[in-house]
């Protein structure tokens, strides 16, 4: 075995030590996540009355009036347009400063955007994580640890990478006596299980890369959407402010900001809209989310500011390229943009990875203990040197 | 023949990503499909190709 070859066996079997029990955590996790709308659906339906196609929303002042009937003390952060689902999700915090603090203090309420009918009342987002793909994406994302999860996960995605971009060097010298595809079911054990973690590794290697990739960029999501909020976002509010004696002052509705942004963009989908002093949005403006309708450009979120004041759209902020790049990169994780066969063939992917992940393991426990042997051997008085 | 299977399923990725309608997107998925049907194939089968 050359030099080189050694360095790369090195540098692939102690990067897949690395990361090997926490990626099998994120493979397990991620399987029930990769169908998190199905299971969602199947776990808590969501039932509508029946009405014919085109009847027309109510207006978001009506549910907005409804929410704050119901929960008088509280506050609108937010609402949500959902454009699979005829429903509107009203976000609700006892203060902007509670939010602030901590923001899993949001709780919502579910209407029926044609009729107006309170569906359900959604606890806060605490709670989130007592449903099972809740406590699945939690586990995922940062194994429930915060931003330190994150970062440590972020860390084993490109570990992960690491060890499998050394993999791909081993192949070569290591199959050159063998075709391809060969699995040699009559050798030794530890042979069948090496043949099979070549082939699985190899024909999952652009699909393995891909994902470990976006899912380590995804993990850093938060300081990036942070990095972007105040270098970008926060002098252009600076420069946008009202005078003094009007800050503060909603006079625009929640229909009004809806109205506005969709003449202002109309080839896009409207999906949420921040009530202005929302701490991830402007103290001044209404900050409305859309999509554009595009393959690709369905994946790109544009903010919206609308003025609080007047309801006109005030700007349209495009968001930087690693924001874009993220964004991206998500349904390449997640591999939800392609149907429910892209669904089973990711899960399949991810079945096998467990499986190349798993013998990798096998093969270097068997390895060690042979080693482990030979050495033994060796201490022996007769033994082999 | 790793090199061609993986260059299958990076375009398949990316044709998905990129195409709108069912059509597209099920060659997209069979395209990303193609590298672990073979695989699978080879390891049950237990012949090589």
């Amino acid at each position: 075995m050359s030099l080189s070859v050694r360095r790369w066996s090195a540098i692939h079997r102690w990067s897949s030590v690395a990361c090997t029990a926490f990626l099998l955590l994120l493979c397990v996790t991620g399987l029930p996540l990769v169908f998190h709308d199905e299971i969602d659906a199947w776990l808590a339906p969501h039932h509508y009355a029946a009405m014919p196609a085109d009847t027309p929303p109510v207006s978001l002042d009506t549910l907005a009036g409804t929410a704050r009937q119901r929960y008088p003390h509280d506050v609108i952060a937010s609402m949500q347009l959902d454009d699979d689902e005829p429903q509107v999700v009203v976000w609700m915090v006892p203060s902007f400063a509670a939010m602030k603090a901590d923001f899993t203090v949001m709780h919502a309420v579910r209407f029926d955007s044609r009729s107006g009918a309170l569906l359900q009342a959604l606890p806060s987002r605490a709670s989130e994580t007592g449903t099972f793909t809740g406590l699945m994406l939690a586990l995922h994302t940062s194994l429930m640890q915060g931003a330190m999860g994150e970062w440590f996960l972020g860390a084993m995605g490109l570990v992960f990478v690491l060890a499998v971009v050394s993999g791909v060097v081993l192949y070569a010298p290591f199959m050159k006596r063998l075709r391809f595809g060969t699995v040699r079911h009559d050798k030794a054990a530890r042979t069948r299980w090496l043949d099979l973690h070549n082939l699985l590794g190899i024909c999952t290697v652009a699909w393995a890369v891909v994902v470990g990739l976006t899912g380590a960029m995804n993990e850093l999501s938060t300081p990036l959407f942070q990095a972007w909020q105040q270098h970008d976002v926060q002098p252009f509010l600076a420069t946008h402010a009202p005078p003094s004696d009007e800050r503060g002052s909603v006079t625009a509705s929640f229909q009004q900001a809806l109205d506005s942004t969709r003449h202002a963009a109309p080839g896009m989908t409207i999906l949420s809209i921040a009530y202005p002093g929302n701490p991830f949005g402007s103290p001044y403006h209404y900050l409305a989310w859309m999509q554009g309708n595009e393959p690709l450009t369905s994946h790109l979120l544009t903010p919206a500011l609308i003025d609080a004041r007047t309801g006109a759209v005030t700007a349209t902020l495009r968001m930087p390229w690693y924001l874009r790049t993220l964004e991206l990169a998500r349904p390449l994780h997640f591999g939800d943009y392609g149907g429910l066969a892209m669904k089973v063939v990711w899960a399949v992917l991810d079945g096998l990875t467990i499986v190349v992940l798993v013998s990798g393991l096998y093969l270097f426990v068997v390895k060690r203990r042979r080693r482990d042997a030979g050495n033994a051997a060796a201490t022996v008085p007769g033994g082999v040197t | 023949m790793p090199i061609v299977l993986n260059l299958m399923a990076t375009a398949g990725l990316g044709w998905a990503l990129l195409s709108e309608g069912w059509v597209s997107k099920a060659m997209a998925t069979l395209l990303l499909a193609t590298p672990i049907t073979i695989a699978i194939y080879n390891a049950t089968k237990i012949r090589s190709l």
